[in-house]
């Protein structure tokens, strides 16, 4: 007799449970890419930036324009990256960019002067614009 | 006479030297606008080439605990970033990619690390990315517990 009301209750709360604790999630079998990308294409000028976000990480940048052909890929700061700043670093070259609205866009990109070795003069790392997140999804 | 005959010769000699420097001029004519179609079109050549710049490819493999991904320029050489995620292996690296001269289908990456670590990977259905092989030296980057070449091959998944 005492157990009607726990009963009661218990389907009670059943009933009144939101529906995503009603509902099992389905378990998917994706995992994610280790591997951030971003690019910029105009009609004379593309610029991408690709990055592991794990440790050890690697990233690359290219800038491709008439006047302009340059990349550089080396190692990913990955205490930077937890203060939203992506630094990749090439022997004493750094080329900084500030990762901003909720990690869809890099922009405000800097580099070291003896980025110059790896570019043309009448070029930098720095004029690369704000770039946009590529949607690499999961594994399929 | 032989005034006659020298004035003749003089006369001959002119016109064939007027002639040779006609020709000349016209020749120079000839390979000035050649030179300079040549270079119109390599500007224009090089402006479609920027125009249709193929994008950065992202492959990827996945395959139970093991996941791959490639970042890479498949149409010309340049940077490329490799990421090889698994339960017992993490080997990320990064390094320079050629194209094949004589199978286009043909990229052979270089370690940029250890420079003696290459891999050779062949783009196959043009949405495909296979390692044929790779180098001894490149054990000792990704360990004994994975190997590139006992990897299915990877699926375009960038750009669509």
């Amino acid at each position: 007799m005492k157990l009607y009301p726990f009963l009661f209750l218990c389907i009670a709360g059943a009933i009144t449970l939101p529906p995503s604790f009603a509902t099992a999630q389905p378990i998917t079998m994706q995992q994610p890419i280790n591997m951030i990308a971003y690019e910029h294409k105009a009609q004379h000028q593309y610029a991408s930036v690709s990055y592991m976000p794990y440790y050890p990480a690697y990233g690359m940048i290219s800038l491709k324009s008439p006047d302009c052909n340059a990349e550089i890929a080396g190692y990913i700061d990955p205490f930077a990256l937890k203060h939203k700043k992506l630094i990749i670093t090439y022997k004493t070259c750094k080329v900084s960019f500030n990762i901003a609205q909720n990690d869809q866009e890099i922009s405000n990109s800097i580099e070291t002067t003896s980025c110059e070795e790896y570019h043309p003069k009448n070029c930098s790392f720095s004029q690369i614009p704000a770039l946009q997140r590529i949607p690499l999804g999961k594994h399929p | 006479m032989i005034k006659k005959n020298f004035f003749g010769v003089c006369f001959l000699f002119a016109i064939s030297g007027i002639s040779s420097v006609f020709a000349d001029t016209h020749h120079k004519t000839i390979t000035s606008k050649h030179t300079q179609e040549l270079s119109k079109n390599i500007t224009r050549t090089t402006e479609k080439s920027v125009l249709a710049d193929p994008q950065l490819n992202f492959y990827s493999a996945h395959q139970d605990k093991n996941n791959y991904v490639i970042a890479l320029y498949t149409n010309r050489p340049g940077k490329a970033l490799i990421t090889y995620d698994s339960p017992t292996c993490q080997a990320n690296s990064y390094g320079d990619t050629i194209i094949d001269s004589k199978n286009k289908s043909q990229i052979e990456f270089t370690s940029t690390e250890d420079p003696l670590c290459k891999i050779t990977l062949k783009k196959e259905n043009d949405n495909q990315l296979k390692i044929i092989k790779e180098t001894p030296a490149c054990t000792a980057w990704h360990g004994d517990f994975c190997s590139f070449s006992s990897l299915s091959p990877l699926t375009r998944i960038y750009p669509h």
